[in-house]
């Protein structure tokens, strides 16, 4: 395979300028996620350690192999919800190693109102639990919950995907032989105490973990009757007399030492296997990444610079290189892997859709991954493209990366307007993985033909009921619907409502996209098949 | 996770920095690079921060002894070594699991026992079991006789409460 | 009459396996007995026969003089080579054996009595020429007695009596201090034992531990093969021994060497023995006791010295006399041993036991290792601690030093505690390497010879070589999957 040829100019003023501007939005980004994380107010802190506990990230940490990757998801799930009230949506998931093995790690944030859980808290389980199931990862749940937030239970009670489906994703995971092991080390309250029941291993803090379905208050509230923590649902209440859980701990340290100890009991998995030889560093330096990416969501950028950044030795097979270049496919390899790449040069053409429905049946064909590289403003439009099929190409797109049996992994490098999104496998397709870059906008149009849109709309509405057009009205919607529209699009408003599994700086993609690729492996890939492609 | 191994009563905290190109570990905060170089018939060589080590390696089930340079050194395994275990429980009563007859007391009222010391031994459908201290402790009441029958659940052992332990 | 055709060992462990090996070189039958807890030991392998001693606690089963000769008569031995220890200096075992029609490889019964007794050697030497430490009792002197301690000479020891442990004991250094120091160690005496009586002694100061090795033929003719230097002692037992003694004077070492013969040859000494001396720092040297039998320490004279000294044995209780005479004896080069042992220095020097988990012993030129242990053997506190001897020789002193260090590098007794740190340490030690040596060598270097800190990059490769070693870390190393283990720690 050949190198890439950059013809980057990391001299160049454009290469500085574009390299400070998302550097400063990678800041941000830090900057946000250091917040979300570790900003929460002293008494919840100094309460946690009064219990003796360790902070959420604390576990995650103890918990993990040392020396090995951990890939977090929607660090900035609910940043722009609930007046931030939950920042990360008050749980930690992902995917880490533990006693050698490759698991999803949900954990409970108790120095959040307790743990509880608000409505994206749970999609956000939801999701890891998603994850685990399309990847068949074990999970393990670090529970240390007070129950879902009441004061917002119709969004989160009642429907399909909230809370009733983290237990029916538990049990949908046994039934299909991916493990689960519960670590309790704070309560588990109604629904959450399911979580360490129906997981097929637990172990409980002595002291501090509960398990209950109705707590002390609501039990004195419903019966009468007045039962202390420890005797309601306590380490050696449910180890000793009920067998709800099934290994009792001194402390938080004893208890990951046995959840460690219970995960290298289990089996390794038989992963599939794919083409993999061992690893290179990209030729090129991923921190040029900064300058390549514009300092604009209109500006464009060759996105075979990205995949330069991003694969082994910069190694690319460029497939049909002469043909619709507004979308780039080929192979290459990422941390070892081979894997096959869709990345925007432009807006998609007949040729470049038709290039990029063939691409994908190539990969499927090939038992090759596939990786999405997203910065795309639309299909194109007009009479010309209408008459050439545009539609029925792009059709063809979605039909191919739908019915797909590979894994599929995107990243919104800069843009996503428009069906665009659907043929390059946005969230709705079942990619395994999503990530967003800062600097990423995405929406069904941009930000200012959205705005024009609406003044276009008003307008009319207006010279219909034979109004007077005052164009400072019309300034006024340009510029609110501009601004709502702007934050509605940003990254940090997409990943909020978790729309992506996470915001990440362009250079850890490598790495996310490493961890990423080897969860897939887990699963086995589906039957080829298809629907009907329209010719 | 970081790893301890206990050399006599020194305990050494090993946390793994990297496995690739070489494994790095941390030690007392200071970062070493080590390779496994050979390993055979209990003689092995290693190279720690470039330089090499080659000596002999003996493990058994509790221990590691490390005879290098003209010196001897003893691990404990920590894994193996008995630690706080809370199926053992603090409670201060041992109860009956099941219906029988106290056959043997192997302690008095005031004896100090150590965790899973005998404490009586039973017979319950035709077999004995021997009743293990849960925690070590000082037995403050011995609740039924020789010979004499208990129900499920009843309290064999009493302890007296263990002394507050500092975190 | 030639040497005899079958000898039973009545011995175990390094001594007896270092017997048998020179009955094998002579062609001469082994029969060894054991204790049923040795019976894989491998002396019981190495010897031709091997007889069990029933019922009996395990050392007391080497020490069951009855059942050793009815062994030795039923394997058809015609000797007993008793070793060291256990019968070895035992009269009546001598005897015993004597009368039943056996040859005991050592000297006879009479001789064995005399030098057992401390009092009647002390006076035999005295009679006959050979220098005792000078002392005087209050009892014998009475009135005379601070005149007859001041006869001595100085510096004295003024001790009780009636006592030990330093409780009125006085060190005096010339004769005005004399009268003033008998008194407050009387009064002392008093006050502790309830006795005051007291006596003096010629106080020795940094005392060298000297012997010297005799072989006697029982007829006045004796020969000596040189002094050994065994002045690094703990808890009042050698464990490193060489031979020639460093940094001794020929005329002294003649001196020494003649007193020795003079002793053994007035007892008609016969086989090998030792005559000990105390050696004091201004030249003067003092008999301690004679041992009459084969010593711990051997190795280094044959090493010097060219001998095979229980062939010397076997030739003599043959009746084949010394073989050799003195003039033609030369020393050639310098030899060290150190005694490795089942014990912890590092913890008052307590015994230790375990089992032999992994053994390798060193080889090499000038190097021998008289050993009488095998993997996977127990070391149980039934028998003395000592595991093997590692004896090493050199052109010169500094030669056998620097191939002991490496010998003891070189050993490796896994599976229990022993002396293997410890001994390298001292022979490292730039005192031990001067040969400035005495008796209190350990204690005065005791904080030199501690446990060195283990943080130094040798402590810390020994904390990875276990690492490595313990499945658990291994798993935590190597069980990380790849691509995870290639991106190593990383947080996005």
């Amino acid at each position: 395979m050949g190198i890439i040829r950059s013809a980057i100019d990391t001299g160049s003023e454009e290469f500085r300028s574009r390299y400070v501007h998302n550097k400063a939005l990678v800041a941000e980004f830090r900057k946000r996620q250091e917040a979300a994380r570790h900003d929460r107010p002293a008494r919840d802190v100094e309460r946690v350690r009064r219990q003796g506990k360790m902070l959420p990230r604390e576990r995650v940490e103890a918990l993990l192999d040392p020396g090995t990757p951990f890939l977090e998801f929607s660090s900035l799930a609910a940043n722009m919800a609930y007046d931030g009230e939950a920042p990360g949506a008050s749980s930690i998931t992902g995917i880490g190693i533990v006693s050698g093995c490759e698991v999803v790690i949900h954990a409970d944030d108790s120095t959040i109102k307790g743990g509880a859980w608000y409505p994206l808290t749970i999609k956000k389980i939801v999701r890891s639990l998603d994850i685990a199931i399309e990847n068949r990862l074990p999970v393990i749940h670090l529970c240390d919950s007070a129950g879902g937030f009441l004061q917002l239970q119709s969004e989160l009670f009642p429907d399909r995907y909230m809370a009733g489906r983290i237990f029916r994703n538990q049990a949908i995971l046994s039934k299909m032989g991916v493990k689960q092991l519960a670590l309790v080390f704070g309560h588990c309250t109604a629904g959450g105490a399911y979580i360490p029941a129906l997981s097929d291993y637990s172990v409980i803090v002595r002291g501090t973990g509960a398990v209950f379905l109705g707590g002390p208050p609501l039990v004195k509230a419903a019966t009468g009757e007045i039962v202390s923590v420890e005797d309601l649902g306590g380490a050696d209440l449910h180890t000793r007399t009920s067998g709800t859980c099934d290994y009792p701990a001194v402390d938080e340290a004893d208890a990951i030492r046995i959840g460690r100890e219970i995960v290298s009991q289990w089996e390794r998995p038989s992963k599939v296997t794919v083409d993999y030889v061992p690893s290179e560093p990209p030729l090129y330096d991923p921190d040029e990444l900064y300058g390549i990416i514009p300092d604009a969501p209109k500006k464009g950028f060759d996105s075979r610079e990205v995949i330069a950044r991003l694969v082994d030795g910069s190694r690319f097979h460029e497939y049909q290189p002469a043909y619709g270049t507004t979308l780039i496919c080929g192979y290459a390899r990422l941390w070892g892997y081979r894997i096959g790449i869709l990345a925007n040069n432009g807006v998609l053409f007949n040729d470049s859709a038709l290039k990029g429905a063939h691409f994908i049946e190539l990969c499927n064909q090939n038992n090759t991954p596939i990786l999405f590289l997203q910065n795309i403003t639309g299909y194109m439009v007009g009479r010309e493209y209408e008459a050439a099929g545009i539609t029925k190409d792009g059709a063809k797109m979605i039909m191919a990366l739908s019915c797909s049996h590979v894994p599929k992994f995107t990243v919104m490098c800069h843009a996503s307007f428009g069906a665009g999104n659907y043929g390059m496998c946005g969230r709705a397709y079942d990619g395994r993985f999503l990530f967003t870059w800062p600097n990423h906008q995405i929406g069904v149009m941009g930000g200012e033909q959205a705005a024009n849109t609406l003044v276009e709309v008003k307008l009319r509405q207006m010279e219909r009921n034979g109004e007077v057009v005052d164009k400072k009205v019309l300034d006024e919607i340009y510029t609110t619907t501009l601004a709502a529209y702007n934050e509605q699009i940003s990254a940090y408003h997409s990943t909020s409502e978790l729309w992506d599994d996470g915001i990440i700086d362009p250079i850890d993609t490598r790495n996310a996209l490493g961890v990423a690729i080897s969860a897939s492996l887990n699963a086995p890939f589906g039957t080829p098949g298809n629907g009907v492609f329209r010719f | 996770m970081s790893y301890e191994i206990r050399q006599e009563k020194a305990d050494f905290h090993l946390d793994i920095a990297a496995r690739r190109p070489t494994l790095e570990v941390t030690i007392a905060q200071t970062l070493h690079r080590v390779e496994e170089v050979a390993d055979s018939d209990g003689r092995f060589t290693i190279s720690v921060d470039g330089r090499l080590f080659r000596g002999w390696r003996l493990i058994t089930s509790d221990r590691i002894e490390i005879r290098l340079d003209g010196r001897s050194f003893v691990f404990d395994r920590r894994e193996g070594v008995a630690r706080a275990d809370a199926t053992t429980g603090t409670g201060d009563e041992v109860r009956a699991e099941m219906p029988g007859t106290l056959v043997t007391r192997h302690v008095d009222v005031g004896t100090q026992v150590a965790l899973g010391e005998r404490l009586v031994t039973i017979e319950s459908m035709k077999l004995q079991v021997t009743i293990a201290a849960p925690r070590a402790g000082t037995i403050a009441r011995l609740h039924i006789a020789e010979g004499a029958t208990f129900e499920r659940g009843a309290i064999l052992v009493s302890m007296a409460p263990a002394a507050p332990q500092e975190g | 009459m030639g040497l005899f055709n079958k000898v039973l060992v009545a011995n175990r462990g390094e001594i007896a396996c270092r017997v048998i090996g020179t009955l094998r070189r002579l062609g001469i039958d082994s029969v060894a007995v054991y204790h049923e807890e040795d019976v894989k030991a491998p002396h019981v392998a190495l010897a031709d026969e091997a007889v069990q001693l029933e019922g009996m606690v395990p050392s007391g089963a080497y020490l069951d003089s009855g059942r050793i000769i009815a062994a030795a008569i039923a394997a058809g031995a015609a000797a007993i080579h008793p070793g060291y220890g256990f019968l070895s200096e035992n009269a009546g075992f001598a005897e015993a054996v004597k009368q039943a029609g056996l040859v005991f490889i050592g000297p006879d019964a009479d001789v064995i009595r005399l030098m057992g007794d401390k009092i009647r050697s002390r006076d035999f030497a005295a009679t006959n020429g050979v220098p005792v430490a000078p002392s005087v009792t209050e009892d014998d002197a009475g009135d005379a007695f601070v005149a007859q301690a001041e006869a001595i000479g100085f510096p004295l020891l003024i001790k009780a009596s009636a006592g030990g442990g330093g409780k009125g004991m006085k060190i005096v250094r010339n004769a005005g201090e004399l009268a003033e120091n008998i008194a407050l160690a009387k009064g002392e005496a008093g006050r502790y034992f309830g006795d005051s009586r007291v006596f003096a002694e010629r106080l020795v100061e940094r005392p060298r531990h000297i012997e010297v090795q005799v072989l006697g033929d029982g007829t006045g003719n004796v020969i000596h093969l040189f002094e050994r230097e065994c002045s690094i002692q703990r808890r009042y037992q050698k464990i490193i021994e060489e031979a020639p003694a460093p940094n001794m004077p020929p005329e002294l070492r003649e001196r020494i060497c003649a007193a020795a013969v003079r002793l053994a040859s007035a007892a008609r000494y016969l086989n090998a023995g030792t005559v000990e001396f105390i050696l004091g720092a201004d030249g003067e040297f003092y008999f301690l006791e004679m041992n009459t039998r084969l010593q711990v320490e051997h190795p280094v004279t044959e090493m010097i010295t060219g001998f095979d000294l229980v062939e010397a044995q076997l030739r003599i209780a043959a009746g084949e006399g010394l073989g050799h005479e003195q003039k033609h004896i030369r020393v050639k080069g310098h030899a060290i041993e150190c005694r490795v042992c089942a014990e912890e220095p590092d913890y008052g020097f307590r015994p230790a036991t375990g089992r032999i988990g992994f053994l390798a012993l060193p080889d090499g030129e000038g190097v021998r290792v008289d050993a009488g242990i095998v993997a996977r053997q127990a070391v149980t506190p039934a028998f003395d601690s000592m595991l093997a001897k590692l004896i090493a020789y050199g052109a010169d002193r500094e030669t056998a030093l620097q191939r002991l260090g490496e010998a003891l590098r070189k050993t490796a007794i896994m599976g229990l505690p022993t002396n293997l740190d410890y001994l390298l340490r001292v022979i490292r030690h730039p005192a031990f390497a001067a040969g400035i040596l005495d008796t209190g060598f350990l204690e005065r270097f005791a904080e030199d010879l501690a446990m060195p800190d283990r943080g130094d990059p040798t402590g810390i490769a020994a904390v990875f070589a276990a690492a490595l070693g313990d499945p658990t870390f291994r798993d935590l190393v190597h069980r990380v999957p790849e691509p995870h283990a290639s991106i190593g720690r990383w947080r996005n």
